[in-house]
């Protein structure tokens, strides 16, 4: 302001000269070091440019008055030696020459010690700036987008790269209002949550939604923010981050997608294997069938028909017909390619289903089995048929350790129970040969097999389905034979049940 | 008609699997065919309720949880029970079908077993049983009229059946040809035979080999 005033009072011609000068000024050694080092030291953030601003100002004012204090005094004391023999001029005129004199050369001084300073903010600004741009640079290169909204003018400020995740124009003003309008109808609710739950607890939220603007794809955007209250704990401001992430999604679905397809192509081949047990489950209901329809077939020809024998035999019809139904059913379950789904699953149906599929594979095998079923039903949450896939894998691998050592058969014990932190437990043990200590550790690695046909998928499988139902698998060596494969899944609460409609 | 245990000497047809569905199906199969249907939902336990001496035969399934329908069957040769043996099985598997033929099984039917069929291997089990019993009762009753003989008519016998006259024989056993004669005569008389062409025919019949059935 005073550097205004004193422009206005002196006429723009001194203007040129004085910036010349301000150059030469630069040349002038830096302010003495160890007051700066002292003022960092007071001063916590060195680098900070306001900071800096202030410091220069006052060197420069200090030196453009002692320069005008030196240079007055030697015009004054020149005048004394010389001017007054030379110039037999009138005293009173002499002391006002030089009382001009002095001021000129103080004013000089002081526009002197303002240029300076104006240019040292000149260039401090420029640091920032730079500051701000290499800021703004490292956040886009990180694919961050950085806004910040305020309360008070309820206007967002945003980087370029935050308004081209967002595929809005630059020069639109958004207001929060406007900015809502940008989030897909169905992620609103959410996003307006997380606000209020942000703004509520006063932490850093994230929330990430789908985007919903013009005509343009819907994008998926995370974007984390912290709210600044003011002292009396009203909103200041909201700002924070974006990044884009419907790569990241799509990358994620791909893979997931790869999963699936993977798994069910190991369902697929498990199938493969026990197609003869499929088949005998099949063949019974379909003997039964016809053993009944024949034999109704020859009642109706009998001279005295006995109809309660007739109709018994024509129930026995039907209720094979189901059973068929249900091998066929169970198949085509297993056969299909299908997302994982979500429902409410009782452990013990999954173990029963999984015997009933390989029962006759293993009588085949001459391995016996024990089921020991929990007490109450063992719910958890999660997909039957991927977890029928992971019991009948490890029901496979115990039959296969049985037979691959003894002809006689062996014994294969299903346990369903739940553990002491009440979580949800299946045990299954073989009397095979056991694992192999130096095998542990690579068991549930993809394509590791000790089988001579194994492709050795079928416990890392294994391993993915307990993990994406949130459990955990593992396996140990029976105290005597054998080993035991054990699987923990979180049990569902029965305040849950709704579950049945997630997906 | 189909689980009582008959006293008298009608034959049974002894079901054995441990599919419920698949006995109520050919009990009431083989009923309106008009057999005794008699059904078992695991080998141990017609292993212990067997009576070999009912007549009949066994219509057995091969793949069984515990003991399988083959182990059953030399189970059953084991205690000395000739029982036809009728398999049912779910999977055709050649190497086990020969295995059980090979131990004497009367037939082998693949699941799902056409019913004209079944009665059929069933009836000609129990024929063959019904056979087997008289040949064994009417060995039974040779062996018994044998059993009447001495050791010098047993002796006799032997050389009568090997064709020897009279002279030769008491010669051999060291004695008159009188003696040998009177020894004949006994030997005939409880053997209940008139000619030494009959008596033959009965010596055949006691040999092991046709003892089998």
């Amino acid at each position: 302001m005073s550097q205004e005033i004193l422009r206005q009072g002196i006429g723009g011609r001194l203007q040129k000269p004085l910036k010349a000068a301000s150059h030469l000024l630069e040349l002038r050694p830096e302010p003495p070091k160890p007051v700066t080092r002292e003022a960092e030291r007071t001063q916590p953030g060195p680098s900070s440019p306001k900071a800096r601003l202030r410091r220069p100002a006052f060197w420069s004012g200090l030196a453009a008055a002692v320069i005008a204090f030196v240079a007055a005094i030697s015009i004054f004391g020149a005048n004394n030696l010389f001017v007054s023999h030379l110039m037999n001029t009138q005293y009173s005129s002499e002391v006002e020459l030089k009382f001009v004199v002095i001021l000129l050369l103080f004013e000089s001084g002081i526009i002197f010690a303002f240029a300076v300073q104006d240019r040292r903010r000149r260039k401090l600004e420029e640091l920032l700036r730079q500051s701000e741009d290499r800021l703004e640079f490292a956040a886009k290169s990180a694919d961050l987008g950085l806004w910040s909204w305020d309360a008070a003018t309820d206007t967002f400020w945003a980087t370029e790269h935050c308004n081209e995740i967002l595929g809005i124009p630059m020069t639109t003003q958004y207001s929060m209002a406007s900015m809502r309008d940008t989030v897909h109808p169905d992620d609103r609710a959410l996003v307006e949550q997380a606000l209020r739950d942000g703004v509520a607890s006063g932490k850093t939220f994230e929330v990430e939604y789908r985007t919903n603007i013009g005509q343009g794809p819907t994008r998926w955007v995370r974007v984390r923010a912290s709210t600044v209250l003011d002292e009396k704990e009203s909103l200041v401001r909201i700002s924070g981050t974006i990044v884009d992430t419907t790569n990241h999604r799509k990358i994620q679905a791909e893979v997931e997608t790869q999963k699936q397809s993977l798994s069910h192509l190991s369902r697929v081949g498990m199938l493969g294997e026990l197609s003869g047990a499929l088949a005998h489950e099949l063949n019974q209901p379909l003997t039964a069938i016809m053993s009944n329809a024949q034999a109704a077939q020859r009642m109706i020809g009998h001279r005295r028909v006995d109809m309660e024998e007739l109709r018994m035999a024509i129930e026995d019809i039907i209720a094979n017909n189901v059973r068929a139904g249900e091998v066929i059913r169970h198949l085509r379950a297993l056969l299909k390619k299908e997302d994982m789904r979500q429902a409410r699953v009782d452990l013990n149906d999954v173990a029963r289903d999984a015997l009933d599929l390989t029962h006759s594979d293993l009588i085949a095998r001459r391995v016996s089995v024990s089921f020991n079923a929990s007490q109450t039903p063992s719910f958890v949450a999660g997909d039957s048929i991927q977890l029928q896939q992971l019991l009948l894998n490890l029901i496979m691998n115990a039959a296969d350790a049985i037979s691959s050592t003894a002809h006689d058969g062996g014994m294969l014990i299903l346990a369903v129970d739940s553990t002491e932190d009440d979580n949800q437990h299946i045990a299954v043990s073989d009397t095979g040969p056991g694992i192999r200590a130096d095998l542990m550790k690579n068991l549930f690695d993809p394509f590791f097999t000790t089988k001579a046909h194994g492709l050795g998928l079928g416990l890392s499988i294994s391993r993915s389905i307990a993990e994406a139902h949130g459990g955990t698998i593992w396996a140990e060596n029976n105290a005597g034979r054998g080993a035991t494969f054990h699987i923990v899944l979180p049990t569902l609460l029965e305040a849950k049940d709704e579950i049945g409609e997630l997906t | 008609m189909k689980s009582e245990s008959l006293p008298d000497r009608t034959p049974q047809v002894f079901v054995v699997d441990d599919d419920h569905a698949i006995l109520r199906a050919f009990s009431r199969l083989l009923g309106s065919a008009g057999f005794s249907v008699k059904t078992f939902d695991s080998p141990a336990e017609f292993l212990v309720q067997h009576d070999p001496d009912v007549p009949g035969c066994a219509l057995l399934d091969v793949g069984m949880h515990g003991m399988d329908g083959l182990e059953l069957q030399a189970e059953l040769a084991n205690v000395g029970a000739r029982r036809p043996i009728v398999f049912v099985t779910g999977r055709d598997d050649a190497r086990t079908s020969v295995r059980a033929l090979k131990a004497g099984a009367m037939d082998y039917l693949t699941k799902p077993v056409d019913g004209d069929d079944l009665i059929a291997a069933v009836s000609s089990a129990l024929a063959r049983d019904v056979k087997a019993r008289a040949q064994r009762s009417e060995i039974a009753a040779i062996r018994a009229r044998y059993n009447l003989l001495t050791p010098r008519e047993r002796e006799v016998m032997e050389h009568v059946v090997a064709g020897r006259l009279n002279k030769q024989i008491a010669c051999d056993l060291g004695t008159v040809e009188k003696t040998v004669k009177v020894h004949r005569a006994r030997v005939m008389a409880k053997m209940q035979v008139r000619t030494v062409a009959a008596l033959v025919r009965l010596m055949e019949r006691l040999r092991p080999g046709e003892e089998r059935l």
